[in-house]
């Protein structure tokens, strides 16, 4: 007989196991207390990673708004990114972190703001907003960081629903508003991730802005799934094309969105990177779109682009379905030279790893090896294809948290505060989730959305900052068993972009060899990693490393002492 | 609460279509919970119990339900099915694995198993295991185009992209607009440097994702899909279908009765719900009761085709043939472009032998609409009701064309032929 056991197709929802399934009454609960008992004991077993949260004690005062009112505005599911930059250059990692502002039918004073917090070291933090002058009060959601004007300092670009900012640093600890000067203000639209990369490698940044949809608070739309308010997909206002500024060299921009072939694709852009994906010397533009094919659009060398996603592969998962992207990584995971994808995504979806197979082409290599583990009932949003315990593999970490703030009412199988997900590379081609034994940084349950990651004690191994929905943020140390050796990389650019942004750095040390790439932008609407780092296991030494910088030229340095930050000039060490 | 920390205002009153929906599946729940409350010793009762707690997000009660409908009665294999899909949706792989695994133990010939447990294969990277469950589906269901598909990407992620390319073939064949079958056919032309197909199957593959996105977009942008509503009915509808069939299995149609009417009340689209509600009365010879439930239907519903569909065939059964013409006209009215209305009108003149030019005029509609056999048979025949033998014959040369081993169409055709 059949009883309508049958679901409609569309409704998203996720089910659980029952966690007594084929025991009896009496069995059920001393099966359970078994289990608990099992999970404790695993969880005291520490694993190679361990992630402390620290954010208590820090100093950090930063809360997150999303300047909600119960209306449901698209914007506030998906606000925002954080950025990890030394804005004073002492040589540590200072952290700007974005916020939403009210929207209608939200009162709030005094009104929220993004905010920069100064690292003062041994893991304290200084509210330095005000000072520096970034404090921002527009609707943030995308931020980039580079040196523009290539005047030894890192700008910080904000990406805003609303005129975005660009910030230029003055040098001294102070940043001036240079928006119109520069004209980059791109006008009244729904930003997303932003990156600076150089187009046409004439050493100077150029500047692409991602814009999400065709929205307005005057058109907002609400929906219902099973009873309950929630928030509308992207689809109901529809994609938009993306802009792109040319830097002129003088601290202006142009436009050039049109002649780029930019505007040519109109897409719900969200997370981008900016990466030499084909490996032919340029910089191209990857775009994560929610529910829609993503864009790979491959530059010529001139700073003429066209979309190619669907040749690359990166464009859909494996079944040709457009995913809701939100986050876009990339890093060789595999150490085979070529730098590949992670896509995060929403729940019921594989946060997708796409392996470069070469040649501009990818494949999706999620099931194959383990990277979607945890993900499905989760939505993902940012991530780092990073190596936390320093052995020479990428590892992945997966900021979580629902979009859907009534989700815990409508399907008991995921809920909004999730905990964040870290997979470890075993290094032989597989992910494994290692979440429940790395530290309490893994517990901690928010709805999470940019994240950031990079060594801001200087102790050798990279720590992590999460950006947490309508909470505070989320500081991870990495307090993983030190005795494997690293090397970061710093890059100075002469004739190419001061920051090295788009230069390839190849480290060959014994049977291993990485490769990285300096991003501008990146993950989930967030920016780090300006410097590159390089978990080197038990290798004492780098027999090479190579920079490939974007102008074409190479610098190459011998035998390398490691467990240091290694700052290379450009042309100051030619092979 | 910190500056800026937000929320106020947040959650003012519940709106109409949410309160709405939120009752709805209070009622697909309670009477789910009645039917295990009346027969707590059944298995099904509990699969249908499980399935409205599936089905309103509420999964752990669902699977204890499954659980227990197991315990009952482990041939319960949809029961299996639903369990390792509630696994399978949370990512634990494995577990999905082992609970097809048993369903396959209790029901090796039951296709959606062995797709269930090739998807959570290919989830796995186990693409070897996932090609073997996904064969075993495709020799059980040959005609289903999704299973073809899926075998195509297990052959894919095995690294067989000749294999994968036969088996979308396969999907293409049976659903000519599998969107993704197209993408796969496009990964494995690029993968064999098959570089012309390749480039036809990704043309294809563009085209019909862009109509799939634009039918998206229309009804993500429908007042109606935004409030949710209709989906929570349709649900609804078919756990209260699920009831009515449970009660009347047990000989208790008084139960069923109400359920089979509020289903169809909730589901203007559902036929089964119907077609069950106008059985349940005629065994009972209770054909005015029937009657008198779908006239309810109607006037609530009164742009509804379906329900006229059902009053004409009610009054038909009863012997009135003005009142059935009537509704079959108002469902032509209805649903114009359906070939529902114009074959039962058609029919029911023809039967009664009364206005033969508006059968004929209805059956060529009919043939225009749907232009099989039998509506070619049944315009031959209002031709002949209308003494046009050419006319006929020409109706009735179709339906041989199209039914060439049909030996009733071809003897009619013959007759009419040779008669003087």
């Amino acid at each position: 007989m059949n009883v309508g056991l049958d679901r409609h197709p569309r409704e998203p929802r996720v089910r659980r196991v029952p966690s007594s399934s084929g025991t009896g009454r009496w069995l059920a609960p001393l099966l359970l207390a078994g289990l608990a008992l099992a999970r404790a004991l695993t969880a005291q077993e520490p694993g190679p990673i361990q992630m402390r949260e620290v954010t208590r004690g820090s100093g950090m005062s930063f809360i997150h708004t999303d300047g909600s009112s119960g209306r449901r505005y698209i914007v506030e599911t998906v606000c925002c990114g954080l950025a990890l930059l030394d804005y004073d250059g002492d040589g540590d990692s200072d952290i700007y972190f974005l916020n939403g502002a009210p929207l209608p039918g939200a009162a709030m004073s005094p009104p929220p703001r993004n905010a920069l917090y100064r690292n003062e070291g041994n893991w304290r933090f200084t509210d330095v907003t005000e000072v520096a002058g970034v404090g921002d009060t527009g609707y943030g959601l995308g931020v980039c960081v580079a040196d523009y004007d290539n005047d030894g300092d890192p700008d910080l670009y904000v990406n805003n629903m609303g005129p975005n900012v660009l910030y230029q640093n003055n040098g001294h600890g102070g940043f001036t508003d240079v928006t119109a000067v520069a004209g980059v203000g791109n006008g009244d639209q729904v930003g997303a991730g932003a990156c600076f990369l150089d187009i046409e490698n004439d050493g100077d940044l150029d500047l692409y802005v991602a814009n999400y949809v065709d929205f307005s608070c005057a058109r907002n739309q609400s929906r219902a799934v099973n009873g309950h308010p929630a928030y509308v997909g992207p689809m109901s206002y529809g994609p938009v094309p993306d802009t792109l500024y040319r830097n002129n060299g003088d601290g202006t921009f142009t436009d050039i969105s049109v002649a780029s072939g930019v505007r040519a694709v109109a897409g719900t852009g969200m997370g981008m990177i900016c990466a030499d994906y084909d490996g032919d010397g340029d910089t191209d533009v990857i775009v994560g779109n929610d529910a829609m094919a993503n864009f790979v659009l491959r530059n010529d060398g001139t700073g003429r682009f066209e979309e190619v996603g669907l040749f690359s592969g990166l464009a859909y998962d494996s079944h040709g379905i457009g995913q809701g992207t939100m986050g876009i990584e990339c890093g060789d995971f595999d150490n085979d030279g070529r730098l590949d994808f992670h896509m995060t995504s929403y729940q019921k979806q594989w946060a997708i790893l796409y392996r470069n197979l070469g040649d501009g082409l990818f494949q999706d290599v999620t099931a194959l090896t383990g990277a979607g583990t945890g993900t499905l009932p989760r939505v993902t949003w940012g991530s780092g294809l990073v190596d936390f315990d320093n052995d020479g593999h990428r590892d992945l970490f997966i900021a979580c948290g629902h979009l859907q703030d009534t989700v815990d009412s409508w399907d008991d199988s995921t809920s909004y505060a999730q905990r964040n997900l870290l997979l470890r590379n075993t290094g032989e081609g597989r992910f494994v989730d290692v979440s429940e034994q790395a530290g309490d940084g893994l517990a901690v349950k928010w709805s999470s959305r940019g994240a950031a990651f990079e060594d801001l004690d200087g102790d050798g191994d990279v720590d992590a900052v999460i950006l947490n929905s309508r909470r505070e943020p989320t500081l991870l140390r990495n307090e993983s068993p030190r005795g494997n050796h690293w090397l970061e990389v710093r890059l100075r650019g002469t004739r190419s972009n001061r920051d090295g942004v788009g230069a390839r750095i190849v480290v060959v040390a014994g049977d291993l060899t990485l490769v990285d790439e300096i991003h501008s932008g990146r993950g989930y609407q967030s920016h780090y990693g300006l410097q590159a780092h390089f978990g080197l296991g038990a290798r004492t030494r780098a027999d090479r490393v190579e920079v490939q910088w974007p102008g074409g030229t190479r610098d190459v340095l011998h035998d390398v002492v490691v467990d240091r930050v290694l700052r290379i000039i450009e042309g100051q060490s030619r092979e | 609460m910190p500056p800026g920390s937000v929320q106020a205002g947040r959650a003012a009153e519940v709106p109409e279509p949410l309160a709405q929906a939120e009752n709805l599946k209070l009622e697909a729940v309670s009477a789910a919970t009645a039917v295990v409350a009346e027969y707590p010793e059944t298995a099904i009762s509990y699969a249908l119990l499980g399935s409205a707690h599936f089905n309103v997000g509420r999964s752990r009660e669902a699977a204890q339900d499954l659980q227990r409908c197991l315990e009952l009665d482990p041939r319960q294999v949809e029961a299996y099915e639903i369990l390792a899909r509630i696994a399978c949706e949370k990512g634990e792989l494995e577990e999905a694995v082992r609970r097809c695994e048993e369903g396959l133990k209790q029901g090796p010939g039951f296709p959606e198993l062995l797709r269930r447990l090739g998807r959570a294969r290919l989830d796995l990277g186990d693409s070897a295991e996932a090609v073997r469950a996904f064969e075993q589906a495709v020799r059980l269901a040959p005609q289903d185009s999704e299973t073809h598909y899926l075998l195509g990407q297990a052959c894919l992620q095995a690294g067989h992209p000749d294999r994968a390319r036969h088996s979308f073939e396969r999907a293409i064949a049976l659903t000519p607009e599998h969107t993704q079958a197209y993408f796969g056919l496009f990964t494995a032309c690029s993968r064999l440097r098959l570089t012309e197909e390749a480039g036809r199957y990704r043309q294809r593959f563009l085209e019909l994702e862009a109509a799939d996105r634009r039918t998206l977009t229309d009804r993500t942008t429908q007042e109606d899909t935004l409030s949710g509503l209709p989906m929570v009915r349709q649900t609804v509808a078919r756990t209260l279908f699920g009831a009515g069939q449970i009660h009347q299995f047990h000989q208790r149609p008084e139960k069923a009765a109400p359920l089979f009417l509020r289903a169809a009340f909730l589901a203007p689209d559902n036929a089964a719900a119907r077609t069950a509600l106008e059985a349940l009365y005629l065994k009972q010879q209770q054909p005015e009761a029937a009657l008198e439930a779908f006239e309810k239907l109607a006037a609530d519903q009164p742009e509804n085709a379906l329900n006229h569909l059902f009053l004409g065939r009610l009054h038909n059964r009863l012997g009135r043939f003005s009142d059935a013409a009537q509704a079959y006209r108002k469902l032509q009215e209805l649903a114009p472009d359906r070939p529902e209305g114009y074959q039962t009108l058609a029919e029911l003149y023809l039967r009664t032998d009364r206005e033969p030019v508006a059968a004929r005029a209805a059956a060529q509609k009919l043939v225009e609409l749907q232009p099989t056999a039998p509506n070619y048979y049944l315009l031959g025949f209002a031709c002949v009701k209308n003494n046009d033998r050419s006319g006929a014959i020409a109706a009735m040369e179709q339906a041989v064309a199209l039914s060439p081993d049909n030996p009733g169409f071809r003897e009619f055709l013959q007759r009419l032929k040779s008669a003087p």
